[in-house]
């Protein structure tokens, strides 16, 4: 019978660890450096900055974790010794997560100045859509000129404070092997349209230059999960 | 983000520093309200300090443009380096702006 993969806590109630590890199969361990899987409450930008220095950790969740979490694509994470990270929208938002992952996954895998500049750059896109078009919804735009730009900022400020909005989550899975590395972001929103990105943007254009930005940086960009996920590879 | 203001001959130059993305909207939106104060003939933005920007950010520049187009001031772009001057290449901003080393 292989290991069952491991689990901490980080500022979670030990109960609330033990009860998960029973659901789905983990054994506790007293400390961060011995963990497969790392649980978090209110997470900070130091914490995780902390966190994903050592690896293992293949996966970070902030809690209270969503049952969908304990699935496939933490499995994958943890078989595959990737990286698997699952926060709220409101954590995320502030924490420039593209630049911790980023840097994080520089540690691991040997990749040039530039190679790093675009992964972070694709990463980024994808994040910030993720967030603010498919968790917050509020539509890009908003974004076209000076006079609507105090909306669409009250707009964003008025979802991070609203629960419904700001506890959605971001989920990002990172694989790599020889071939490549493979990125993979979801959000909870409505879903994107890539009809509306079939031609290249204005150059004057306020908006709608994350995707296109995407596609020449990557080797592939895919949408998943019904326009809620975006698989991004890079070549080696 | 974080900015500082100096004033420079006939306007002011805005120093920006640290990341610009998504998240810095509320920054950009007391950099844009500069852009509407009278008196001004010339703003230089300093990217010089900028290690990343990214696209909603892109579009942000472009809005402080528009602002400053509709009451008559010129921007300058100084010292993109790194990824910020790959992803200003990229999107093509030397035809829309006076770029400076």
């Amino acid at each position: 019978m292989s290991e069952l993969p491991c689990l901490v806590g980080v500022g979670v109630d030990s109960d609330e660890i033990e009860t998960i590890a029973a659901r789905w199969g983990f054994r506790t361990v007293a400390d961060v450096e011995s963990s497969d899987v790392v649980l978090i409450a209110k997470p900070d930008r130091l914490q995780l900055e902390r966190l994903l220095t050592k690896h293992p950790p293949y996966a970070l969740m902030e809690t209270p974790s969503p049952t969908k979490l304990f699935g496939k694509r933490l499995r994958q994470a943890i078989a595959r010794k990737g990286l698997f990270l699952s926060l709220s929208t409101c954590a995320a938002f502030h924490m420039e997560i593209a630049s911790l992952i980023c840097s994080c996954l520089c540690q691991r895998i040997p990749l040039c100045q530039q190679k790093c500049f675009d992964v972070e750059t694709a990463l980024g896109e994808a994040l910030s859509n993720a967030m603010v078009h498919g968790n917050l919804d509020v539509a890009s735009a908003l974004r076209n000129n000076p006079a609507d730009f105090g909306l669409y900022c009250d707009l964003v400020n008025q979802r991070l404070a609203t629960p419904l909005y700001a506890n959605r989550r971001i989920e990002m899975l990172a694989t790599w092997s020889a071939k490549g590395l493979e990125i993979e972001v979801r959000d909870e929103g409505r879903g994107f349209d890539i009809s509306n990105v079939s031609t290249l943007p204005h150059i004057e254009a306020k908006c709608g230059r994350g995707f296109s930005l995407i596609r020449e940086l990557t080797r592939s960009v895919t949408l998943v999960n019904h326009g809620r996920g975006l698989k991004m590879s890079f070549e080696p | 983000m974080e900015h500082t203001v100096r004033s420079i001959a006939d306007g002011k130059e805005v120093v920006l520093t640290g990341r610009l993305t998504f998240a810095d909207h509320n920054g950009f939106r007391s950099v844009i309200a500069m852009f509407q104060e009278p008196g001004n003939k010339r703003f230089v933005l300093d990217l010089s300090g900028v290690e990343f920007i990214d696209s909603a950010a892109l579009g942000m520049v472009l809005l402080a443009r528009d602002t400053a187009i509709s009451k008559g001031v010129s921007l300058v772009l100084k010292g993109a380096r790194g990824q910020v001057k790959r992803i200003m290449e990229v999107a093509k901003f030397n035809k829309l702006f006076v770029m400076e080393d």
